[in-house]
């Protein structure tokens, strides 16, 4: 009874994973798709085999914005495609967990993409899989009914073809699988079990080729993977498949084995360990390749915050994210300084930063972007910024995926880098189709330039939206008001970035390095002060000695500063003191004790090579502007 | 006039609301969308259907045309395809619209829709997103503008992997037929595609003596030649201006090429110049293009600063004489130097009986569809007189544009609906160079322009539909290697 339920225990168990360990890929994954209440749209969805499963993903995707809900629905389908395999493929109750192999590999699928949803060529994935998966049970079910010979030829021809229109590759997999358990069945006679898997075989190289003249939206040769997953990269989309494939491949080798498991009599403790056996290699496999990256995780949580304006949440996720390692930090610095301080040459030294590059917690520019815009947009920038963890960490991911796919069009927005925004939302739908994230910015953008029309046109496919309406009717109202628009957010800290001249630009798919030029540039002849303490705050991230002085005459000017922030008046005694004739500035007293602070320990401590030097540093002026002068260089964006 | 349509009106009203109290007759005419208020449309053309953008719980428009009277009831007004071809029949459609709000029924003022000349039974456009670099989803299609019926010609998709893209643009036909056509196929398996009296041909443009592949066509209405440009073009996008993105040549040149020799020869390439856009004449003997002067150094900073000098660059109007027996060629004339009046012409194209000159302008560069301020303007080729064709124009981008085979109509491309996806409208071509008020290419959806999210650019005419299917251009794409074209110099008489 207890390894009867064990299915329903594991499946709250993933459900409430989801819902609390993975909520925000969730969210992501939805916000990347697209599900519009409209007819155009619905007929979009055929335009390619496979399109009516599409349809039905997409729609169900967009429950992903409530994850709880979401997830449930996906539990849920992931149970029914279980019990029902279980009904299906006949597995005798002993064995039934066998059928929780496709189901976990289904699982795999869609929890192993990790940074793969930016790039994902469809946005109707996350549900696809287990829908073609309970699709392709059907004809096994249904097979049986077919006595004569022509029934079952006229079944698999017309359940082949309108299948594979409907559903892609699944309904014929499920023909193939049904046929084989036939063929394996004592009961039906061999010769015709024989005929049917070889017409169906024919059926399943035939039809995709036949019908292929009625599509113009691929090629020929993947017309064998329709309806499942496909990325910009080649073998990235093998990778990304194999999954599905080998839970269709289970579910046939299932339907050719459980005829002769039937008749095999287990006895209740050679079926205990081998339900035991099975349940544990399901969830040791499902957890081994589900993609667990605090990064990663991180990222999804401060782009929801960006989404959702909360910038206080997005500099709260990443100290979160920067905190919760200082134990294990401290350790792993401890212990690499040790070592490279016994190590003998550049390359030994290289070798242990190599070895303990993943040992400690390092953001990625993604999150040190988000939250250099939070921090800007509540106006801590300047006092905060330096003080907080800073690095460049590569992401886990089989491909880089470019900054501009996944955050460009909200840091873009958000720093008044207005046509780079269209040009990333406009580069995003070309290559991974329509989502209710770009739609969103799309109007946001046009919102900012006053191209009311487009606002409109974008926000009339919103409003067919289920989660997105709300949004939709809240800016027609900002549309339809113009003087509400300087007041309210986010385009009360949009337009006053808008100051400056135009220019030719081309960010080469960087948008960090875009940004950090844009406001390295020509000064602005009328720039607000937001524009000058962006300015000031990149100036400072580049490291550029002259570049800071610059800017900061022009901030103390717009902004009318009496008090510097510290990290202001760090970098100016830093740099004056290395350039010797650069501007004297009345300096706090803490920080004009800092730098002797500093200078002192630089003499009693010198810095022999920077990974070794970093812990201690970084332990006494890790939140001054002196450290992330002398430690952080030389970080790789993306 | 008005009484005879009172009384369908209070039939088509009477069974749910009962009679109405009072008319009343108002002096604006009803907004719609597209706007089809007062136009000239083809007596070829599919139903306009528009969508009554006017506050009401009832709709009523009752078409009339001679003896034909149509009704529609609600705001979608789509007109049924065989009662739509009766009006046609009539000369004048006259369109009223009534509503029904608060209980009272209005009629606003009748407009009317002429109908005149035939038009092209085909065009053909490329679908593509407002996109900048990317085209993923790229095809080239044909319409059939007397129904609703729309083919894809070709898809960039029927050949392109997950990690090879693939361009696809510059479809043209020779004499609006579909026999001889070409476009181009950009990297992944690339190749300008022709197709040569019914055969298809793939060829490879590019020779050592000339900058690039074959560009921007124009094919020779009398003999084997396709004129080209050869243009080494680059994009930028604009930080802030509402003109997005900015399309430069960094050199260009005009090439003609043989299709019976598969040889290529220079019409123009004065490095110091920028020569595009070529048109023939409607007999052959006269080639028309634009070209700005543009003296900068070939070297590594080239790019860069025509970027940075690209509001400078201004494209003026030429043509050159061609004998096509001999395919030897005259001195190029200049015959619009735009560039003194600060403009920048391009896009000429010479109407079907040789008289007028119809080209765009903008204040600046060559690539308008991405400037705003870029209209239609005519010239008389008769006495070289100019006019901005303000008829067509609105406050957003007109670009690309052709002439249909009678020289009756024009179709265009233009922002004017929402400043960013690029919709197709057309408009009569009056004897004294004017034209009629243009109209949106009729969908089957009234809504269609505003929810599609595709822009269609390079309207072009066609008298018959493109019969190759899209497999055969597909596996043909895929299977064959581009031939290379010899170069062979110019002659010049």
């Amino acid at each position: 009874m207890l390894f009867k339920l064990t299915p329903f225990f594991l499946a709250i168990i993933l459900w409430c994973i989801l819902v609390f360990k993975e909520q925000f890929y969730l969210k992501k994954v939805e916000d990347l798709s697209l599900f519009l209440f409209d007819w155009q749209f619905f007929l979009n969805s055929f335009k390619t085999p496979g399109g009516f499963l599409g349809l039905t993903g997409s729609f169900l995707t967009q429950f992903l914005h409530l994850p709880w809900l979401g997830a449930l629905l996906w539990v849920t389908l992931l149970l029914v495609a279980y019990r029902y395999s279980v009904r299906a493929l006949r597995i005798p109750d002993s064995l039934s967990p066998l059928a929780l192999i496709p189901i976990a590999l289904l699982i795999i699928g869609n929890m192993s993409l990790g940074y793969g949803i930016f790039i994902m060529r469809e946005q109707d994935h996350f549900f696809v899989p287990v829908l073609g998966y309970m699709v392709s049970l059907v004809p096994i079910a249904l097979i049986g009914r077919f006595k004569s010979v022509p029934g079952k030829a006229a079944f698999l021809t017309v359940w082949i073809t309108a299948g594979y229109i409907l559903t892609g590759i699944f309904a014929p997999a499920g023909a193939l699988a049904a046929v084989l358990a036939r063929l394996a069945d004592s009961n039906s006679t061999r010769k015709e079990s024989l005929t049917a898997l070889v017409l169906t075989i024919v059926l399943i190289i035939m039809v995709p080729i036949v019908i292929y003249p009625a599509y113009t939206t691929y090629r020929m040769a993947d017309s064998w993977h329709m309806g499942l997953p496909a990325i910009s990269d080649e073998s990235w989309s093998h990778a990304m498949r194999a999954p599905f494939q080998l839970a269709l491949l289970c579910q046939i080798l299932l339907a050719a084995v459980t005829p002769h498991l039937k008749s095999k009599e287990l006895t209740s403790v050679k079926a205990t360990a081998i339900q035991s056996a099975i349940y544990l290699s399901v969830i040791v496999i499902t957890c081994g390749f589900w993609f667990r990256d605090e990064n990663f995780h991180t990222e999804l949580a401060m782009s929801d915050a960006v989404d959702r304006l909360d910038w206080q949440s997005v500099t709260d996720i990443y100290a979160q994210a920067s905190n919760s390692h200082l134990k294990s930090d401290a350790k792993a610095y401890a212990s690499r300084t040790a070592k490279i301080t016994s190590a003998g040459s550049d390359d030994e030294i290289a070798n242990i930063v190599d070895r303990y590059s993943t040992r400690f917690f390092e953001p990625t520019r993604t999150m040190v972007m988000y939250r250099d815009l939070a921090l800007f947009k509540t106006d801590r920038a300047l006092d905060e910024a330096f003080a907080m963890k800073d690095g460049g960490r590569q992401q886990k991911s089989r491909t880089q995926i470019s900054m501009a796919y996944q955050s460009g069009k909200q840091l873009y927005l958000h720093y008044g880098l207005v046509n780079m925004c269209y040009r990333w939302c406009m580069e995003d739908i070309i290559e991974h189709g329509w989502n209710y994230s770009t739609l969103r910015y799309m109007t946001m953008y046009a919102i900012v330039t006053g191209e009311k029309t487009l606002a409109d046109k974008h926000l009339c496919k919103l409003s067919k939206t289920l989660f997105y309406r709300k949004w939709a009717r809240l800016q027609k109202g900002i549309v339809s008001n113009e003087s509400q628009l300087a007041q309210t957010a986010p385009y009360d800290r949009i337009l006053p970035m808008l100051c400056y001249d135009d220019r030719m630009s081309n960010d080469l798919g960087k948008p960090e390095l875009h940004i950090i030029s844009h406001f390295n540039g020509r000064q602005p002849g009328n720039a607000t002060p937001d524009y000058d303490r962006a300015a000031l705050l990149f100036a400072m991230r580049t490291q550029d000695i002259p570049k800071f002085w610059e800017r900061l005459y022009y901030y103390i000017s717009s902004n009318n500063v009496r008090n510097l922030p510290i990290p202001v008046q760090q970098a100016a005694i830093l740099y004056s003191n290395l350039e010797k004739d650069g501007m004297e500035l009345p300096y706090d007293k803490s920080v004009k004790d800092s730098y002797d602070a500093f200078t002192k320990y630089v003499n009693t401590h010198p810095i022999r090579t920077m990974e070794e030097s970093m812990y201690p540093y970084s332990q006494k002026f890790g939140k001054s502007f002196y450290y992330y002068y002398y430690f952080i260089r030389n970080l790789k964006t993306y | 006039m008005r009484l005879k349509h009172i009384f369908p009106l209070l039939l088509l009203t009477a069974c749910t609301h009962g009679v109405p109290d009072s008319v009343q007759y108002l002096d604006s005419t009803p907004s719609i969308f597209p706007d089809y208020t007062d136009v000239t449309i083809p007596c070829n053309i599919a139903p306009l259907n528009f969508l009554i953008q006017e506050d009401g719980v009832r709709y009523v428009t009752i078409l009339t045309s001679g003896s034909e009277t149509v009704f529609i009831r609600g705001n979608h007004v789509k007109i049924p395809a065989r009662k739509w071809e009766r009006l046609l029949k009539n000369g004048v459609i006259r369109v009223q619209v009534q509503t029904l709000n608060n209980q009272k029924w209005s009629s606003y003022k009748p407009f009317t829709m002429t109908v005149s000349d035939d038009i092209d039974p085909y065009i053909s456009y490329r679908v593509i997103m407002p996109s900048i670099e990317s085209y993923e989803r790229l095809s080239i299609n044909q319409r059939d503008i007397t129904s609703f019926k729309e083919k894809v010609i070709y898809s960039n998709q029927m050949v392109q992997d997950n990690e090879n893209g693939q361009c696809i643009n510059c479809h043209h036909y020779r004499n609006y037929t579909t026999d001889n056509m070409q476009f181009h196929a950009r990297q992944y398996l690339g190749g300008t595609i022709m197709v040569i009296d019914g055969e298809l041909k793939k060829v490879n443009l590019k020779t050592d003596s000339t900058i690039s592949a074959g560009v921007y066509p124009a094919w020779h209405p009398t003999h084997d030649y396709i004129a080209y440009s050869t243009n080494k073009t680059h994009q930028s996008i604009r930080a802030i201006n509402h003109n997005r993105v900015e399309v430069t040549d960094e050199e260009s040149d005009l090439i003609l090429y043989d299709i019976r020799k598969n040889a290529v020869s220079v019409i123009e390439n004065d490095s110091s110049q920028f020569e595009c856009f070529p048109a023939w004449s409607p007999d052959g003997r006269m080639l028309y293009f634009v070209s700005a002067h543009y003296d900068a150094p070939f070297d590594s900073r080239r790019k860069d600063m025509v970027f940075i000098n690209s509001s400078e660059i201004k494209y003026d109007l030429y043509r050159k004489p061609f004998d096509p027996d001999t395919r030897t060629w005259g001195e190029s004339e200049l015959i619009y130097e735009c560039s003194k009046e600060g403009k920048s012409a391009t896009l000429p194209r010479v109407s079907p009986d040789g008289r007028w000159l119809l080209f765009s302008m903008a204040p600046y560069g060559v690539f308008h569809i991405w400037h705003r301020e870029s209209d239609l303007w005519m010239m008389d080729l008769k006495d070289s007189s100019l006019r901005c064709a303000k008829e067509l124009n609105s406050p957003e981008v007109e670009s690309y544009h052709s002439w249909s085979s009678n020289g009756k109509w024009v179709i265009f491309s233009t922002r004017r609906e929402d400043g960013a996806y690029t919709r197709l409208y057309i408009a009569h071509a009056e004897p004294d160079g004017t034209f009629s008020k243009p109209f949106a290419l009729p969908q089957s959806d009234p809504e269609f322009n505003r929810e599609f999210l595709y822009s269609f650019n390079i309207p072009e005419f066609m008298k018959e539909p493109v019969r190759i299917s899209p497999r055969k251009f597909a596996s043909f794409i895929s299977g064959t290697e581009a031939s290379r074209a010899d170069y062979k110099p110019k002659r010049c008489k």
